[in-house]
């Protein structure tokens, strides 16, 4: 993956995900992954230049219920991620190798703490940081959120936690290109390198996830001939 | 009269941008959206500092003259901006020029959109 070019995490309101691909076009983008909340996408068949994936976002608030939705759908995705919001939530959901990433971390109450960032760290959990919440607040609330990601981005870098950063646009007006980008990152402290170590973890999680669906995959490392 | 010589003035830098957006805006709208944007992210203090002048508005782009080194700053500012007057806008970056004529003739006058 080219340092320059990024991937993004949308959420499919767009109807036409062909257009919204070609909107995307000049934006320096390498892929995409489509999800939907507490279901699976049906992309269909797109015909674009990037890497197009397919992933869920479980918002459930019981523990049991969202295993349950992990079981069901880890192997009918690229992408898994959970929100997160409850910290005995966080804790436990930090310890199952299974989920890609936690949604939604940083709580008004509830803050990301160094056992979440610990146990991030040793079963590859990322954790995602949302820039477009930004564009939809203002004032109080974004310095708030600001705060939060500093505080959150401290532990992040202490513990070595896998970050993924992203926009999560719902439409074309949500796209970012990469310099306006790490503008915005830059700006609320985040530094170039954290950027080329969330796209090359992205990029590892991808392959990874893409290579267990295959027939040939028994266990990592081994792989039937 | 005396003129500060051209070496002391500060050194700026051009940045072209396209709107896109779902209909035209106007030049006062936008200017309003960036001005009030900045001002409540980097604060007076800092906006003053950046020098951030609206120079050309017209079409669907947008030439803003920035005092050098603050670039970044004025980037994240615009990446923000993602509503005018209740209507879905995105400002995307066409180059950074040092000159206007060397914005215009690089980056706006060779886009193809």
């Amino acid at each position: 993956m080219d340092h320059n070019k990024r991937y993004e995490i949308c959420f499919s309101k767009e109807k036409d995900l062909g257009e919204f691909l070609k909107e995307a076009k000049g934006l320096n983008y390498s892929s995409f992954v489509f999800f939907e909340i507490n279901d699976v996408l049906d992309i269909g068949e797109i015909e674009t230049d990037f890497r197009v994936f397919k992933g869920i976002e479980i918002h459930k608030k019981d523990i049991g219920d969202i295993k349950s939705d992990i079981s069901t759908y880890r192997s009918k995705v690229d992408y898994l991620a959970v929100k997160a919001r409850d910290n005995r939530v966080k804790e436990v959901l930090s310890k199952d190798k299974r989920v890609d990433c936690l949604v939604d971390c940083f709580g008004r109450r509830n803050d990301f703490d160094y056992v979440v960032a610990e146990n991030c760290k040793r079963n590859d959990v990322a954790i995602e940081f949302n820039f477009g919440k930004l564009l939809r607040c203002s004032g109080y609330e974004r310095s708030m959120l600001v705060r939060k990601f500093h505080r959150s981005l401290k532990l992040v870098r202490k513990y070595g936690s896998p970050l993924i950063l992203t926009m999560k646009p719902s439409t074309v007006f949500d796209l970012r290109g990469f310099r306006e980008f790490f503008s915005l990152i830059k700006s609320i402290g985040f530094s170039k390198e954290d950027l080329i170590y969330s796209n090359n973890y992205f990029k590892r999680l991808i392959e990874r996830n893409c290579e267990f669906d295959k027939d040939e995959f028994v266990e990592p490392g081994i792989e039937k001939v | 009269m005396r003129f500060r010589k051209p070496s002391l003035e500060d050194k700026k830098r051009y940045i072209g941008f396209y709107i896109e957006s779902e209909e035209r805006l106007g030049r006062k709208e936008v200017l309003n959206e960036l001005w009030s944007t900045g001002l409540s992210f980097l604060g007076e203090a800092e906006m003053a500092e950046t020098g951030f002048w609206v120079h050309d508005c017209f079409d669907d782009q947008l030439i803003v003259e920035v005092r050098d080194g603050y670039v970044d700053e004025i980037l994240a500012v615009v990446s923000l901006v993602n509503e005018i007057k209740n209507e879905r806008v995105r400002l995307d970056l066409l180059g950074v020029a040092g000159t206007i004529r060397k914005l215009k003739k690089s980056f706006i006058l060779n886009q193809e959109k």
